[in-house]
């Protein structure tokens, strides 16, 4: 019998532990007395909003590393979180905006968390342009972990936007100076929900570190490829390839 | 990785009618009980914002890993096919001399 590799459980238990959550939210946890079903939609956004901060705090912990030691692994690692952050950062602002649309009747505005939170989306989409058309190699990876390190001084301005400006969106419900105003029922269907939400991009991160060094391996190869070719045909057969070209 | 993948997909996609079916059951029969229709109305809209918050959540997390486990199998490819490559320069007679 075939074992499974440990990605593909590591897969199956973030699947049941989504079905589990599932259930939680949808038949077990009781429905908040004044916002009403809708609310449920907390159980998604506010884990996907976490990582969404979560993701700028790892590409800045990346982008030191890469600066300081100047190892490529690190750079891997911050260019993997930041577009993972993408897909996160998208999903709290969606999510967030479709369950503005019937408490607030807006599908948008621009409160200061709302605000802060789009422009961490376009801090991501930022380094991500930064890296497609920085130059190549050391230089540019240089240049995005600078930006990404810049980036993340909007995580604690996101976390603190509702003490430091009067907005609309409503207070921390989980965390450092949360309010604790969630029943215990909810705060433990939004326990499971975010160890859920935390897995699957914990397994989206190291899908993507895998991509990323598998490009670095392409780019080895490809200049190994190269050295080698130019060792077989020589400087003549080089030389006669320009001529033959002219 | 791909089919289990697919399976996983498939799963969540089966997992989420059933689940909001049952719950929009219940919201049915809640709402047949009640005697103030206005509020349950607006609750049954709002179970339509929730479903597609729901969705949304799990459209983007699988789109992309769909995505980025795609990549990799291209890049697994032009791998295999660059060392086989460089396993023929180096082994070339031109090389060898």
């Amino acid at each position: 019998m075939r074992a499974f590799p440990a990605r593909t459980i590591w897969l199956a238990l973030t699947a049941g532990l989504m079905g589990l959550t599932l259930w939680l939210i949808f038949i077990w946890v009781p429905t908040e007395s004044n916002l009403g079903e809708v609310q449920r939609a907390l159980y998604f956004h506010v884990p996907v909003a976490i990582l969404a901060l979560g993701a700028i705090v790892l590409v800045a912990i990346g982008s030191v590393g890469f600066l300081i030691t100047n190892r490529p692994r690190w750079d891997w690692f911050a260019h993997a979180s930041a577009e993972t952050g993408v897909v996160v950062g998208a999903l709290a602002l969606i999510t967030g905006s479709i369950w503005a649309r019937p408490i607030w009747n807006v599908w948008w505005t621009w409160d200061a968390k709302l605000t802060t939170t789009l422009i961490l989306w376009f801090i991501f989409i930022g380094y991500l342009m930064l890296r497609a058309y920085a130059p190549p190699g050391r230089q540019g990876a240089r240049l995005a972990a600078i930006l990404g390190v810049i980036g993340a001084i909007d995580a604690p301005i996101i976390y603190y936007a509702a003490d430091l400006w009067r907005t609309a969106h409503p207070g921390r419900v989980t965390g450092p100076g949360a309010d604790g105003s969630l029943e215990s029922e909810m705060l433990l269907t939004l326990l499971v929900s975010s160890i859920a939400v935390f897995s699957a991009f914990a397994y989206m991160l190291v899908e993507r570190y895998r991509v990323r060094k598998s490009e670095a391996d392409v780019i080895e190869l490809g200049r190994r490829i190269q050295m080698a070719h130019s060792e077989v045909s020589g400087p003549a057969t080089g030389a006669l390839k320009a001529m033959s070209k002219g | 990785m791909g089919k289990y993948l697919s399976a996983c997909v498939l799963a969540a996609a089966m997992l989420s009618i059933a689940t909001v079916a049952l719950a929009a059951g219940e919201q049915a029969g809640a709402m047949a009980g009640s005697i103030t229709s206005q509020k349950n109305t607006n609750t049954s809209t709002n179970l339509g914002y929730l479903f597609a918050v729901y969705i949304v959540t799990w459209a983007g997390f699988f789109a992309y890993l769909f995505l980025v486990s795609r990549r990799q199998k291209e890049i697994e490819k032009e791998l295999s096919r660059l060392r086989e490559r460089l396993g023929e320069e180096s082994s070339s007679p031109a090389k060898r001399t």
